[in-house]
């Protein structure tokens, strides 16, 4: 495992939309001493396998798993992520949202969001993308769940493909799986914010509901339950 | 205040709609591609427009309410649909189906991000050229700017203008800023 490098992890059934997520991969500031590459799983049979096939290839120790429509807007995010990591050794894994509870019904943004994303109508103006930097002294909460669109680890933990053969509860599977090897889920405190969504605002719903029952069934004793709760537990 | 079981019971009755309105969605959305299409190919603009009411009052408004790419697809509509009644040309011209419109209109997206978010020189020169190469209206321009995931600034108005100043009129310039800045 090479402790000094990077790679971005995605899944991809789109050249338009990956073209452009790649044009704001390539202008991110990669920190001195560290490298940085590119896996893509064009076409995979679920997001999980194409996780798991791409862990397994890649020898970086901190991977970014991100959708193909989320286009990176803080160019020195790899420096800040770093920062976070190395500011509590038992961050596992890092997100852009994330959720302080579990969602009674699954369904994680129903309960309480923290982080940002890049947003129309924000409820603080941004400042300018230029002018922004990030500083660990701004702080980063712990959570119970982060969102699939980015989710930065530091620890290669495999991902539940014997239950999840789709598209959906990827993140929220994984992210109970951290917190039950031990590992903190942090998500940064972001003025401006580091990455855009672009994905259409609505959900495919078809499948949503078939991997929501099978994580309400798998991870029932959590319902509603705060990511320190969950680290209490080191078996379920 | 909603309990646990309330919350559950929601998600429930939610997920349980949209099986319901499974089939009739996937129809409405594929009636809409397909409309697209057709249109396009035989330049019958006329059942383009069709389709806004379509979605927005018809059978259509399932596809609008589950599958998010409709909404994109609406804007497009609607930009076309102006753009005929001013008789500006068509965001339309030279796409012959709904994969060469969709392309067109993301195209045109990402270069108005890049122009905003100035990642590097070279970037924002990309963009330029591209939207140089590739011109819209002023109305497409600024119905996309209106609704789309970005912030814009006067700044980055004055700089479509400037970048689309060899096809735009002065009477479109004016009107541009006139929606964008209205008084």
């Amino acid at each position: 495992m090479k402790d000094h490098k990077f790679a971005f992890i995605l899944c991809t059934n789109n050249t338009l939309l990956l073209e452009e997520c790649l044009h704001y991969i390539n202008h991110l500031i990669v920190p001195e001493g560290y490298e940085a590459e590119l896996l893509t799983i064009p076409d995979a049979p679920c997001m999980t396998r194409g996780y798991n096939e791409a862990m397994q290839a890649s020898d970086a120790k901190y991977k970014i798993y991100m959708h193909q429509d989320v286009f990176i807007l803080n160019r020195n995010i790899l420096r800040d992520l770093l920062a976070i990591f190395a500011a509590d050794p038992q961050i596992g894994m890092v997100g852009m949202v994330g959720y302080e509870k579990v969602a009674a019904d699954g369904i994680m943004w129903h309960t309480a969001r923290t982080g940002s994303i890049y947003m129309r109508h924000p409820q603080t103006p941004y400042p300018a993308l230029s002018d922004y930097r990030y500083n660990i002294a701004d702080g980063y909460e712990y959570v119970a769940e982060i969102d699939g669109f980015f989710m930065a680890t530091c620890h290669d933990l495999p991902w539940d493909s014997d239950r999840l053969d789709g598209w959906d509860f990827y993140d929220a599977f994984q992210s109970i799986r951290f917190l039950l090897q031990g590992y903190k889920i942090a998500v940064p405190c972001q003025r401006h914010p580091w990455c855009m969504h672009d994905d259409d605002k609505l959900l495919s719903l078809s499948n949503y509901d078939r991997y929501r029952q099978i994580f309400l069934q798998e991870f029932h004793p959590f319902l509603g339950k705060s990511y320190s709760d969950i680290l209490a537990q080191t078996r379920y | 205040m909603r309990t646990r079981s309330d919350l559950q019971q929601e998600a429930e009755d939610y997920f349980q709609q949209i099986k319901v309105d499974f089939d009739a969605t996937q129809d409405a959305y594929r009636h809409i591609l397909a409309t697209i299409d057709t249109a396009l190919a035989k330049e019958d603009f006329s059942s383009l427009y069709g389709l806004i009411s379509y979605i927005e009052k018809g059978d259509g408004h399932l596809a609008f309410r589950y599958i998010g790419k409709t909404h994109r697809l609406l804007r497009m509509l609607n930009i076309i649909a102006l753009e005929d009644k001013y008789q500006k040309p068509l965001f339309c011209s030279g796409c012959d189906n709904t994969e060469s419109l969709w392309e067109k209109y993301m195209l045109t997206l990402f270069a108005f991000r890049r122009l905003l978010f100035r990642l590097s020189e070279e970037s924002v020169s990309e963009a330029a050229a591209y939207l140089q190469g590739h011109p819209v209206s002023h109305l497409a321009a600024y119905m996309m700017v209106q609704d789309e995931l970005l912030i814009p600034d006067r700044a980055f108005y004055e700089t479509l203008a400037l970048i689309f100043a060899q096809v735009w009129s002065q009477a479109d310039i004016q009107q541009f800023f006139a929606l964008a800045f209205p008084s």
